[in-house]
């Protein structure tokens, strides 16, 4: 052993180990990395993925094939139970509930609350708080001391007791909280597309009223007619007046099915219906929908098509419609 | 525990690519972010998860899963740089004119009120951000996120030798360039 032998560690060098102790210490990011939110980072991830294979499946798999894998996948996906490690926090636990097209699922959540999940929905819930990319109602159980929050990328909702729906789909440019009961509060989660660290300025919404939440500002109706907004917690989907682009995409989600306007004018056309999800096949939502806006539906490439007029008997090669076998909706547990 | 992790992954658990994600979410995201910016580091992450998710039925993880992961967000993180050209601003962002050591006469004026950690923080920033990126990485990685020289040698894709030479190279500039703050 010679006396010249230098270590390559830094660890037995003074210099190098102080040296060693400054890096690890330091912070690139300036503390922005403390900050991310690991929890709301992978909801987002998951419905990434969870678009990812809708478009895969859309793309892939034929009419019927398709719906019967999606109620599958939605079966098997349905709930995954985790411990969050979060840094400073007590763990708690977290549970994500997903539903696929044509799914709608009713989940208790822990303290006594329950939310209704409409199709292609991801809700994330712990005690007393969840973050949904898609759309809910909630149902929430009063507790005066600990108020209920609810978030989406656009928005913060807070609640002391009430029945609201969420709604903000992934890529959303904006997130809509309907209020049925009670009242509830809520602020933007983001200020000109960044979360925001101070608290922007809570408006607190009464019963019948909704609200529209961007980047730039929140506006509010209040004394409407609620209920086409949370309809969908009862099996029905309630249109009043809702052009008819918005009813088909509507549709698509409820049925897990494509359907296409190619006709302009028809798809801006407003549409006022009632539709029983649970006991009206999409065939038999299509024909009414034809007759209330004079229209009829055709099958191409496991498309529906919405076309001008009614007669169906001058379109050559078209299966008859109620031959498509109808899957089993899923609703509720 | 990895190896079960990725079998489980394999195998189509979604829970296990939870797992993954929330023990590895903030230095990878650190990592991105050092790499580009802020407004692309989830992204960044976001597009390795779902790429191994994708492929998980074929996934090979040869020098573990950390290396996998860094060496995925690095090689991600440097596509985004190419592509959207972040490099320029990169550069500009180390242009001496801009900040230089505190204390070490030329640079812009500490404001009073700044701590000695401020001064510090902002020191290893100037000293680390002026290094050759593969010493600065070499470095990081192995001080800051403590992966071993031959994970940097699988996550930066050179030898484990090329990896020890560098950490030393960065080891020297630090110890020049931050000799202020280590006596």
């Amino acid at each position: 052993m010679s006396d010249e032998f230098v270590p390559m560690t830094g660890a037995s060098d003074p210099t190098d180990a102080r040296l060693q102790r400054l890096i690890e210490a330091f912070d690139p990011t300036n503390g922005e990395g403390e900050r991310q939110d690991v929890a709301a980072s992978y909801v987002r991830l998951a419905a990434k993925l969870h678009d990812g294979e809708e478009k895969a499946k859309r793309r892939n798999a034929g009419l019927r094939l398709r719906t019967g894998l999606l109620i599958l996948g939605g079966m098997a996906a349905a709930f995954v139970a985790i411990f969050l490690r979060n840094g400073r926090t007590p763990p708690r636990t977290s549970h994500i509930v997903h539903t696929v097209a044509g799914q709608y699922a009713t989940v208790q959540l822990p303290d006594g609350s329950t939310a209704t999940l409409a199709p292609l929905t991801t809700l994330t819930f712990s005690e007393r708080e969840a973050t949904v990319s898609g759309e809910v109602l909630f149902d929430v159980a009063p507790h005066a001391d600990a108020p209920y929050v609810v978030r989406t990328p656009h928005m913060i909702v807070r609640v002391l007791g009430t029945q609201f729906a969420v709604s903000e789909y992934a890529s959303a440019t904006s997130g809509r909280v309907v209020v049925a009961q009670g009242r509830v509060g809520v602020r933007r989660a983001r200020v000109n597309g960044v979360t925001s660290q101070a608290r922007p300025a809570e408006l607190v919404l009464e019963a019948q009223s909704l609200a529209q939440v961007t980047d730039s500002g929140v506006s509010v109706s209040r004394g409407i007619a609620i209920n086409e907004y949370i309809a969908f917690a009862h099996g029905t989907l309630a249109f009043n007046d809702m052009a008819l682009h918005d009813v088909v995409t509507t549709l698509e989600h409820a049925y897990g099915v494509t359907i296409r306007v190619d006709d302009t004018i028809l798809a801006s056309r407003g549409v006022t219906m009632d539709v029983a999800i649970t006991k009206q096949p999409i065939t038999r939502v299509l024909d009414l929908l034809g007759e209330a806006i004079g229209a009829h539906y055709v099958i191409r490439r496991n498309e529906y098509i919405l076309v001008t007029g009614r007669s169906r008997s001058d379109v050559p090669g078209v299966p008859q419609q109620h031959d498509i076998p109808q899957p089993e909706k899923l609703y509720g547990k | 525990v990895h190896d079960t992790l990725v079998d489980r992954l394999r195998a189509g658990n979604a829970t296990a690519l939870r797992e993954i994600y929330e023990q590895y979410y903030r230095p990878l995201w650190e990592l991105a972010y050092t790499l580009t910016s802020k407004d692309v580091a989830e992204d960044i992450v976001h597009d390795v998860f779902m790429a191994i998710w994708h492929r998980r039925t074929t996934l090979v993880v040869r020098d573990g899963m950390r290396a996998y992961l860094y060496g995925a967000v690095r090689h991600r993180a440097l596509n985004v740089l190419r592509h959207e050209r972040l490099v320029e601003r990169r550069n500009r962002a180390v242009d001496p004119e801009v900040g230089t050591i505190p204390g070490m006469g030329n640079g812009v004026e500490t404001p009073a009120q700044h701590t000695e950690a401020t001064a510090l923080q902002e020191a290893l920033r100037v000293a680390v951000e002026a290094l050759p990126l593969g010493q600065r990485d070499a470095i990081m990685l192995h001080w800051r996120h403590g992966l071993s020289n031959a994970e940097i040698a699988a996550v930066m894709g050179t030898t484990t030798n090329a990896t020890t030479v560098q950490i030393a190279r960065a080891r020297a500039a630090l110890r020049k360039s931050l000799a202020a703050w280590l006596t």
